[in-house]
Parts: structure tokens; C-alpha cells; sequence
């Protein structure tokens, strides 16, 4: 009687992992699949690659596509100008969202709620709407096909977001006693600022930091308008230039570029993971 | 002078808010509010950006809505964004509630469930694009050998049948675009459940409510704050969107995956009609200023809170 019971319940339990992994592998498929087939074009000899039915996994690599990335390919060039790009866009966009974000989050003011209605109401409006007139700004500046253009727009471009996050690191990395201690030992606003807030804080900046290099990564449409010209084109519109030039003969070659330009993204969303994905609930959507 | 010097502080003390604050307000109204204004002047004028301007009233605005293609594209973009947040939803609760448990390998799933989002939406569409190909597509080569189909579907060619905003193309592009959006959906979902306090799951459970009742009872009452402002969120920006519509199909074929971001993009640089662009998104501004305000109301009340 007991056992028929022990049995029961063993089943049952299976089943019920059964159907848990069975849904997660489902998920999984689903989330993965594109990378599964990045990988296989991108490892297949040229010969397999249009063929009717498809091959799904070559039976032999074939890293000849890598090779051509490198060499028949301005992939070093784009990738340089991404990097830069992204590296001095995070930069300045985190050194200004981390002053507008602790005073955001710090103080108390007149014309705060406007400021910070400011930055939310950037967030909602449709990216295409202030790209055309920014470009013909950036044209008359002559700033269009250059690092300093497309680093000003991804830089203005993201402080808002950066701004939202970092206000709501700054309001729950540590208590206020602190700063009330400080204020009591003589410390200045800014003494507060550099002194307390900014390394306490440092994790969720690491986090933005992150977040804002991802935005600059992976743009594509201002990039587009903005630097068109071979010597500064950026890595995201490499591959979508690659791709409409090269057309499905040289998809080995198309594959093996966008798999090697998502790599820095997903290294680099991996070590801010966690940090991320708090950020995002406490700043951006906390209800 | 001595006695100045308090009151010179205050002063200085008192400034350091607004002097944190100029250079973000500065950058933001640099790209965006400025240019976002002027994008809406730019749908009352004729003639290039930077010509010599006339004001033309609603001209542009009256031609735009006399364009088929434009009720076509704002049928699209209401249907995009619906149809994305129910899907994208649906399936980033399922995926949260998988990994709220206590399972072997949940972290792995997780940060494997989350890289559709990080992935560049140029990559994501070159890779869609080829999953999609009439010919070379694994999909189709799965369906035919179950036999499922007999001929292979043209996901993005075929705009032969339609019911309104409804089509192949429209479908395909939707999958993409869920595949995207799931991830934020599940991240969220997951953030506010994990912040349920387990007690009440404990009631629940001694009071005798299975697992299915607790999460319609409990868990959803719970994580509705935090549900409801991600789709409104989420929403807005599915409103928007731009990258896979023009990525994957450049609003093509025959408009049937065309939004209005899309459109916008077009008519400015490939028509260079930056009237008709400024009036579709004074359009566009305007279906989604409702939810806006609200979003935004929501978040002020956050921002002294602690």
C-alpha cells in the first residue's frame, strides 16, 4: 500500500519535471534556433550553401567564411569604429547621466518633476520622429561621417535612459544616513557626490555603463543616416551592407560577420546580467 | 564679507541640483525634444529642410491622409503592437514562471531566454531573413517533411492573401519581433514575482488553493503594478517600432509589413518628402501622447519614493 503510494507520487513528480523541461526546451529552441543556424551557414562549405533541401549540419566545417571576414572584408575597420564609437559614447554618457541622475534622485527642487518628466517623455517618442531634423543639424555642423557626430548623437541619445537607471541605483544602493553623517562631518554636496554616492553606487553605473555600450553596439538607424561613408561606417551596418551586397552565394560569409559582431554584445550583457535586469525593473518600470 | 560667506554657501549649495542637471536637459533637448519639434514644424512647410521654407498648413497633412498606404500602415502599426504585447506576454509569463522555481539549470535558461534581446537587431534580421527564405528556410524544410504543407510558404514574398492588417509577411514578421520582445516581458514578470512574499503562497497552500488558483489569486494581483506598466511601456515602443519592419522587409511586399517609423524613414530619405514625414509623425505623436502622459504620470509618483 505504501509503496503503491511512493510509486504514485513518483510518477506524478517525473511527469511534472517532465512537462517543465519538455516547455523549457520548447523556450529554448525557440530563443536559440537563429544562432544554431548563424553558426551552421557560417561553418558550411561554400558548395552546401544553397542547397535545396537545406543542409542542417554540414558533415565537415568549413572556416573558410571566417577567413574571407577577415581578409576580403573591412570587418577590422567597422569593428575599430564600433568599439571606439561605443567606448567614448559610454563614457561621456554615464559621466553625465550619473549627475543628472543623483540630482534626480537626491534632492528635492523646484522644476524636478518637469525635469524628470523630460527625460521619461524622450524614451516615448518615436525614434525616426527627431532623426531628420538632428541629421540636418549635425550636416550643418559638419559632423555627419565622423567619430565626433555619431558619438554626440549616441551620447545626447542615451543619457535619458542612463539618467532613469542611475536614479534608481542611486536611490537604492545605500541609505540616506549616510550622506546625513557626511553632511554633519562638513562633507559639500559635491564632496558627497564623489566621495559617497559615486562608489556606492558603482555597480549599478558598471551596469548603465554596459547598457549604454549595448545601445551604441547595436544601433543601426542613426548610423545608417548619419555615417555613411566607408572610412567611419559602423560594424551594425556592415553586416546589413554585407548582406544586400553579397546576396544568399556568400551567406557563409554574411553568417560568420553578425556572429562575430554579436559576440562583444553578449559578453558583455552576460557580466551585467543581474545588475541589468534589477536596473530595468527599478528604474524604468516600477510600478 | 565674513558674514556673507553662509548665506554665498546656501547659494552654492542650493545651486548644485540644477548644475548636475544642465548638461543631461542640455543633451536631451539637443537630440531630441529640438529635433522631435521641429520635426513637427516640418509637416506644416513645403520644400526641403533646408531650402527656404513655406508654410503650407495642412497640405502635407491632408495629402498624407488621402494615401492609401498611410491607413494601411496605421492599421499595421495598431495591429504590430497589439498583437506583439499579447504574444510576447503570454509567452514571458510562461518562460517566468518556468524559472521562478527552485530547477536545476534555471540560470542557464535564463541567460539563454534573455539573448534574443541582446542580440543586434541587424544580426537578429539577417539570420530571420534567411530562416524565412522560400527556398533555403528550415522551417519550411521541417514542415514539408512532416508534410505538414506541399509547397514551401513564401513568409515575406507571398502578400496573397489579406484581411486587413492580417497577412503571411505580417505573421512572420510578428514571430521575429515576439522572439525579441519576450525576453524584457519574462525579465519583468520574473523581477515582480520573486518579489511576492512567499507567506502567502504558504497560506494559500495550508488553506488548501493548488498551484493553479495561487498563481490566477495571488501571483497576478501582485505582479499587475509592475505587468501593467511594462505593457504600457512596451507598447509605446512596439508603436514605434522601426528595426525589424525595415530590416527584415523594408515594409514590403506591398506595404504589408510597413509601420509607421517605417514610413517616416522612407518618405524622408528615400522620397525626401520631409513634409509628409513631419506629418505622419505629428500622426503618430499623437496616438501615442495619451498613453504617454499616463506612463509618465505613473513614474513621477515613483520618484520621491523610496
Amino acid at each position: 500500500m505504501k509503496s503503491y503510494a511512493k510509486r504514485v507520487r513518483f510518477i506524478a513528480r517525473t511527469v511534472h519535471y517532465g512537462i517543465h523541461y519538455l516547455l523549457l526546451a520548447i523556450i529554448f529552441v525557440f530563443a536559440i534556433f537563429p544562432y544554431f543556424w548563424m553558426l551552421m551557414t557560417s561553418l558550411k562549405p561554400r558548395e552546401l550553401l544553397l542547397a535545396i533541401p537545406p543542409v542542417w549540419i554540414p558533415k565537415q566545417f568549413d572556416l573558410v567564411h571566417y577567413l574571407d571576414v577577415f581578409q576580403r572584408m573591412p570587418f577590422l575597420l567597422y569593428l575599430k569604429n564600433s568599439l571606439y564609437v561605443a567606448t567614448v559614447t559610454t563614457f561621456f554618457c554615464i559621466l553625465i547621466a550619473c549627475l543628472s541622475g543623483y540630482s534626480l534622485s537626491r534632492y528635492s527642487f523646484k522644476g524636478k518633476k518637469l525635469s524628470y518628466g523630460l527625460f521619461i517623455a524622450t524614451q516615448l517618442v518615436p525614434g525616426v520622429l527627431p532623426l531628420v531634423p538632428f541629421y540636418f543639424t549635425l550636416h550643418a555642423l559638419r559632423l555627419t561621417n565622423s567619430y565626433t557626430g555619431i558619438i554626440l548623437s549616441y551620447t545626447t541619445w542615451g543619457i535619458a535612459f542612463c539618467t532613469m537607471m542611475l536614479q534608481g541605483y542611486f536611490k537604492t544602493a545605500y541609505s540616506v544616513e549616510i550622506e546625513e553623517s557626511a553632511t554633519i562631518d562638513g562633507c559639500t554636496r559635491w564632496g558627497i557626490f564623489f566621495r559617497i554616492a559615486l562608489p556606492l553606487a558603482r555597480p549599478g553605473i558598471v551596469a548603465t555603463a554596459i547598457f549604454s555600450f549595448l545601445l551604441a553596439w547595436n544601433d543601426y538607424i542613426w548610423a545608417s543616416i548619419i555615417n555613411t561613408s566607408g572610412q567611419y561606417r559602423l560594424l551594425s551596418n556592415g553586416v546589413q551592407d554585407f548582406q544586400s551586397q553579397f546576396g544568399n552565394l556568400y551567406m557563409g560569409r554574411t553568417m560568420a560577420t553578425g556572429l562575430l559582431a554579436t559576440i562583444p554584445a553578449l559578453i558583455l550583457f552576460s557580466f551585467a546580467q543581474k545588475h541589468l535586469v534589477s536596473g530595468l525593473s527599478q528604474g524604468a518600470v516600477k510600478g | 564679507m565674513k558674514k556673507n560667506e553662509p548665506s554665498l554657501q546656501k547659494l552654492q549649495n542650493d545651486s548644485v541640483p540644477y548644475v548636475m542637471l544642465v548638461p543631461g536637459i542640455i543633451g536631451i533637448f539637443f537630440v531630441n525634444i529640438i529635433p522631435s519639434l521641429q520635426a513637427l514644424v516640418m509637416g506644416f512647410h513645403s520644400d526641403s529642410f533646408t531650402a527656404r521654407q513655406t508654410f503650407v498648413g495642412f497640405q502635407k497633412f491632408t495629402r498624407v491622409l488621402a494615401l492609401q498606404e498611410f491607413w494601411q500602415v496605421l492599421g499595421n502599426t495598431f495591429f504590430w503592437s497589439f498583437a506583439t504585447l499579447v504574444f510576447a506576454t503570454v509567452l514571458g509569463i510562461i518562460a517566468a514562471i518556468l524559472l521562478n522555481r527552485p530547477y536545476p539549470l534555471k540560470g542557464f535558461f535564463r541567460t539563454v531566454f534573455l539573448i534574443p534581446w541582446v542580440t543586434p537587431p541587424v544580426v537578429a534580421a539577417m539570420v530571420w531573413k534567411t530562416l524565412f527564405n522560400e527556398t533555403l528556410s528550415p522551417i519550411n524544410d521541417v514542415l514539408l517533411r512532416l508534410g505538414m504543407i506541399d509547397n514551401p510558404i513564401g513568409f515575406l514574398a507571398n502578400p496573397s492573401w489579406r484581411i486587413g492588417p492580417l497577412s503571411v509577411p505580417m505573421l512572420s514578421l510578428l514571430l521575429v519581433n515576439i522572439w525579441n520582445v519576450f525576453p524584457f516581458m519574462m525579465i519583468m514578470v520574473l523581477a515582480a514575482m520573486q518579489s511576492v512574499d512567499a507567506s502567502y503562497y504558504e497560506a494559500a497552500t495550508i488553506d488548501g488553493a493548488g498551484r493553479i488558483r495561487q498563481f490566477f489569486f495571488i501571483t497576478i494581483p501582485l505582479i499587475m503594478p509592475v505587468l501593467s506598466i511594462s505593457l504600457l511601456l512596451q507598447g509605446i515602443w512596439q508603436f514605434n517600432s522601426f528595426n525589424f519592419n525595415y530590416l527584415v522587409a523594408y515594409g514590403g511586399p506591398l506595404n504589408t509589413t510597413k509601420t509607421m517609423a517605417v514610413m517616416i524613414y522612407q518618405k524622408a530619405f528615400a522620397e525626401f518628402d520631409y513634409g509628409q514625414a513631419g506629418a505622419i509623425s505629428a500622426v503618430m505623436l499623437s496616438c501615442v501622447v495619451i498613453p504617454a502622459v499616463f506612463y509618465i504620470r505613473e513614474q513621477l509618483k515613483t520618484i520621491d519614493k523610496r
